[in-house]
């Protein structure tokens, strides 16, 4: 029996149908996200299938496309196939609500994603808008904007406590205090926990978790209004966060 | 369609895809005198000096609330398109918005938009505690503390940009106007897609019995479905028992479910055209899933929901 | 270390990052900052010095770029002010279009960095150190080209001129085609040239002006088309021909009559090819170079004579522009005295007995010969003290210029008169007239310098004595014949002039 990996909301729907693909002589194994090094277990997938679209934090999201940008970048010989209910005739589209009679025929003549430009529409909350004013140079929906602030102002008072041994208590004053750092801090945060949860279903959530992880180990240096000049340094707070900005940069540049 | 509807129809239409727009105004009746509003009426202007406002009003619901109300409306909808958000413990229902949009003189405000939305018990769009860009915080206010398992630490929002000036933060004022504009066809596509994945186990089978759907949604792990279905079609019936179950329901999943604000919206806004395209859609259900039909096809019911989501314009989600 | 005297204006509506910026450069620049439009033509109307500006692209609420449109207008009132965009919007094509409306580099502010923003700003503001001294190399080389200009404007308003003006205007809309400028010794061949350069495509590009008869023929290839170190004994380095740096411009070959066969091949491969090879090189290189040849001689009459190669005149004869002789524009001879005698006002200056004698003189060396007498005359003037050049300030030719007899002479008659002292012989050649004149002006001077042949050369404004044997040389070597008339220059001159008993 061939196996085909797949991605879901839970896993109500693809116990249904599974009867339905063991008839095809296929069988459904679940495919975690949420796996090592950032990256989504699939060197030993040949055939990748997405439910879609994708419900989380109350939302229905549409990511089959970020996931054709990921296979095509990272795994261009997987076959991938999304199944819906919306009515669309697409090569690699399973239209749930009228199923093949032959899956073996229906994967023959399915397309690499190298062959076509994007994955039928499923209608739900594009993500790459998301990605898009996650990734904005500035405005009220940049996370990379307000990241980039607080970044500046953490090397700028870094270089001066490290290089010019200035005293800490100007540097407070001067760049952490005059320019609210705690506030955009604040911002940053409350950015951040908006956009994580719409994120979950896209192949690189694991790297969103990673940064989730840094960003609450230099928290505490914040949460203490910067005031204590150990955390600046004991925690590598700047060094940390160019980590975060470089990780999230990989990624906007690739998708957003 | 009357010429009245279809003029909205079409107005609405043409605004979906103008660039240029109109002044935005939100009617929003809520308890705000709880919250500290001296008087029963005020008005907020909202960031960057537009003609943008937010009209707070705190009336219970009574025939001279009601007559108030209208006049209300119909003297904002001459500056521009009108959201009137009514809070459901203030007595307000689904046949009050009949009541208010139909005896509305459509026809004098063809240019503007004007919809009416239930909400309450804080799992709305317009809360902050929902998505921390909303506007009303707990008590009448603007602000709100926010924590939940996803925050090591609670946070505070606010809605207010300058108390003195009565100004409203604009991204606040922007995210629930645009959440709205997109609500009724993002609550149909949710409810679609709930559907047919409550349905899973027993779409792929072989072979479907006659009433097998009613059957499978009377079980008890399906009252929700059941219970969004019933106010979908309009059927659930104002302070019974399972109007209670599904606001509870709305608590615990911290969702909006209830359509009740729906149908006289889709009339008023979108015309008779998909009025009787969303009527169809009720009685297939009727028939197919609330009831034995042995003709029913998930097909057909597929192909009506589509019809109805693609007569509404705009995209789903903003 | 960066200069602290720098001055750096900021020019953004985050006045935080105004803070933070001055904080982190402040032991290396001197910072002013502007917070909007207005506020920015402020600074820039009290100082127009700034070493740098720093401009971010958003300056308003609004998500309009308004900064990118300031670029092309600031950089044109302040060229000498270099701007680095510093903003957050980092996408690709924002970039560019910056790049393109005149911004010299480019900073993301959310990947501050101190030590790579301030290289940037070092190496920005040094370039614009390098720049201001290449605008004043730049002006140098304009004023010399206004000067070159100057000497060589096509002067003149008779129907001939105007007829000329128009018809190398027309050609010069015709960047790639080979032009011929014929006409006699000293009519301003170049001047033509230079005209057509002026008014054509190529105007921005190298003008190159080479007089072929004046190269030494074994020096010729390799000044033309350049050689490679060792090419020759000499050659110690590679060295560039006048091709190579009349590239993409034009380039005059002047005297074309007198290149001999081995050159007329090299110049016919390059006019069918576009291709040179240095003397001494083992590839092509391929050039774009108009070629303006000009002659005084007869081209046709080489070809049939065979000193001229056919293919090559075909060539050449594509586009001819004969350039009338001075005596053939006569109106034209006050305005270029006028020319050569910006200052003052030439009524006033000639007398109108002597401008009479100076419009009807026949000019056989043209405008060259126009020029020296002007030289000539400004000289006699001072001698004789005199606040007007008349006739006696003349050269004698010109004094003693009959044009009666010489009209009269010139129709031939079956036995021409003795010739008076001044007079040429009408059967002479237009080369043979120009070097019998000199030479007449030759010998009367080194009869009134007592045969001192320093005073000699400087008297007939030649640089030095070898100038003045030189012309001698060429003149006995072409006409020998000539000589038997002037018995000093003989005898000054005995090595080089050996005639014949």
């Amino acid at each position: 029996m061939k196996q085909i990996s797949y991605i879901a909301t839970n896993q109500l729907l693809p116990q249904a149908i599974s009867t339905w693909f063991e008839a095809q002589n296929y069988s459904l194994k679940p495919l975690s996200i949420h796996s090592e090094k950032g990256h989504p277990q699939l060197s030993n997938t040949n055939i990748l299938l997405l439910f879609v679209p994708f419900f989380h934090n109350n939302v229905y999201i549409s990511i089959e496309n970020v996931w054709k940008k990921y296979v095509a970048l990272h795994y261009p010989n997987i076959l991938l196939l999304t199944a819906g209910y919306i009515k669309h005739t697409h090569a690699n589209y399973l239209d749930l609500l009228q199923l093949p009679e032959s899956l073996e025929y229906f994967i023959k003549h399915a397309k690499s994603v190298s062959e076509f430009d994007s994955m039928p529409f499923s209608g739900g909350l594009i993500i790459e808008n998301k990605l898009q004013k996650f990734y904005e140079g500035h405005g009220d929906e940049s996370l990379t904007d307000e990241l980039g602030k607080v970044y500046r102002m953490v090397t700028i008072a870094t270089d001066e406590v490290k290089i010019h041994h200035s005293p800490y208590i100007e540097v407070l004053e001067n760049i952490f205090q005059a320019n609210h750092i705690v506030d955009k801090w604040s911002v940053l945060i409350n950015r951040w926990h908006n956009y994580l949860p719409f994120f979950k279903g896209l192949p690189f959530f694991e790297t969103f978790k990673e940064v989730d992880a840094i960003l609450k180990q230099i928290a505490p240096f914040f949460e203490q209004e910067c005031k204590i000049e150990s955390h600046l340094i004991g925690f590598n707070v700047k060094e940390k966060l160019h980590i975060v900005k470089q990780k999230l940069e990989i990624i906007g540049r690739q998708y957003a | 369609m009357s010429t009245a509807s279809s003029k909205a129809a079409v107005s609405d239409n043409l605004k979906g895809e103008n660039a240029s727009r109109q002044n935005r105004i939100m009617i929003v009746v809520w308890s705000w005198q709880y919250g500290g509003m001296k008087e029963y009426k005020d008005e907020w202007a909202i960031e960057g000096n537009s003609g943008d406002k937010l009209v707070r009003l705190d009336l219970k619901m009574s025939p001279e609330a009601k007559d108030l109300l209208q006049q209300t409306i119909q003297s904002y909808a001459q500056q521009g398109d009108v959201f009137v958000f009514l809070h459901r413990r203030h007595g307000y229902n689904q046949k009050n918005i009949k009541a208010i949009l139909e005896q509305l003189n459509v026809d004098a405000y063809a240019e503007s938009t004007i919809r009416c939305f239930l909400f309450g018990e804080g799992n709305d769009k317009i809360y902050i505690v929902n998505q921390s860009k909303g506007l009303l915080g707990t008590r009448g206010s603007f602000s709100a503390k926010l924590e939940d398992d996803t925050r090591d630490q609670a946070i505070y929002i606010n809605a207010i940009a300058n108390e003195e000036e009565k100004l409203l933060k604009r991204k606040h004022f922007d995210f629930v106007w645009n959440q709205y504009s997109h609500n009724f066809k993002a609550k149909i596509f949710e409810l679609k897609e709930d559907l047919f994945h409550s349905l899973s186990p027993f779409l792929f089978l072989k072979e479907i019995q006659a009433g097998a759907a009613y059957n499978y949604i009377k079980l008890n792990e399906n009252q929700l479905l059941m219970l969004r279905l019933l106010s979908f079609i309009g059927k659930l019936r104002k302070g019974s028992n399972l109007e209670t179950k599904l606001r509870e329901f709305e608590q615990q999943d911290r969702r909006s479910y209830f359509f009740d604000d729906c149908h006289i919206n889709l009339k008023i806004t979108y015309g008779e055209q998909l009025a009787h395209v969303y009527n169809e859609l009720c009685a297939y259900i009727s028939k197919g899933l609330l009831a034995y039909e042995p003709d029913f096809s998930f097909q057909i019911l597929r192909d009506q929901f589509d019809e109805m989501l693609q007569a509404m314009a705009g995209s789903t989600y903003d | 270390m960066p200069n602290k005297n720098y001055h750096i204006l900021i020019v953004d509506d985050d006045a935080e990052f105004h803070q933070q910026i001055r904080y982190a450069f402040r032991r290396n620049y001197v910072f002013e900052g502007a917070i909007n439009i207005d506020n920015f033509e402020k600074k820039l109307k009290e100082r127009s010095d700034y070493d740098l500006i720093l401009l971010d692209l958003m300056l308003d609420d609004t998500d309009e770029m308004v900064g990118l449109e300031l670029i092309p207008d600031i950089s044109k009132r302040y060229p000498n002010i270099p701007i680095i965009v510093v903003t957050s919007e980092n996408k690709i094509d924002v970039v560019v279009k910056a790049m393109k409306k005149g911004a010299r580099d480019f900073l993301s502010k959310s990947d501050y960095d101190f030590d790579y923003w301030n290289k940037k700003f070092q190496e920005v503001i040094e370039s614009k150190t390098l720049r201001e001294e290449n605008i004043i190399l730049r002006q140098e080389v304009q004023k010399h080209r206004d000067q070159k200009q100057k000497e060589f404007t096509f002067v003149g308003e008779s129907s001939k001129v105007q007829e000329i003006k128009r018809i190398l205007r027309l050609v010069s809309e015709e960047p790639d085609i080979t032009v011929l400028i014929t006409g006699e010794t000293g009519v301003g061949k170049e001047v033509a040239a230079r005209f057509l350069h002026l008014n054509g495509a190529r105007k921005d590009k190298p003008f190159q002006a080479v007089n072929l008869s004046a190269i030494q023929k074994t020096l010729l290839e390799s000044t033309l088309f350049g050689h490679k170190k060792g090419a020759f004994t000499g050659a110690t380095r590679d060295m560039e021909g006048y091709f190579n740096q009349a590239n993409n411009g034009i380039l005059m070959l002047d005297e074309i009559g007198d290149i001999d066969a081995n050159i007329q091949i090299k110049l016919l491969r390059f006019l069918e090819t576009k291709m040179i090879r240095p003397v001494g090189a083992d590839k092509d290189i391929q050039l774009d170079v108009q070629i303006v040849a000009a002659t005084h001689r007869d081209l046709k009459e080489e070809v049939e004579k065979g000193s001229f190669r056919a293919d090559l005149y075909q060539r050449l004869k594509a586009m001819v522009v004969k350039i009338p002789s001075l005596r053939e524009r006569k109106p034209d001879i006050p305005l270029i005295l006028q020319h050569y005698y910006p200052e003052v006002d030439i009524k006033q200056m000639i007398s109108p007995s002597a401008m009479d004698k100076l419009i009807n003189y026949r000019w056989p060396g043209n405008i060259r010969e126009l020029k020296n007498a002007i030289s000539y005359m400004q000289l006699r003037r001072k001698i004789f003290d005199k606040n007007q050049i008349d006739l006696e300030c003349l050269p004698v030719e010109i004094q003693e210029f009959d044009e009666l007899s010489y009209d009269m002479g010139s129709a031939a008659p079956p036995e021409p008169p003795p010739l008076a002292a001044n007079q040429i012989p009408a059967n002479l050649s237009i080369e043979e007239e120009h070097a019998l004149i000199d030479l007449r002006k030759i010998e009367q001077s080194l009869i009134r310098k007592n045969k001192v042949k320093k005073d000699v050369a400087t008297e007939l404004g030649l640089e030095n004595t070898d100038n003045l044997r030189y012309k001698i040389k060429k003149y006995f070597d072409k006409h020998p014949h000539l000589f038997k008339d002037f018995p000093v220059i003989c005898e000054s001159y005995k090595r080089i002039v050996k005639l014949e008993e």
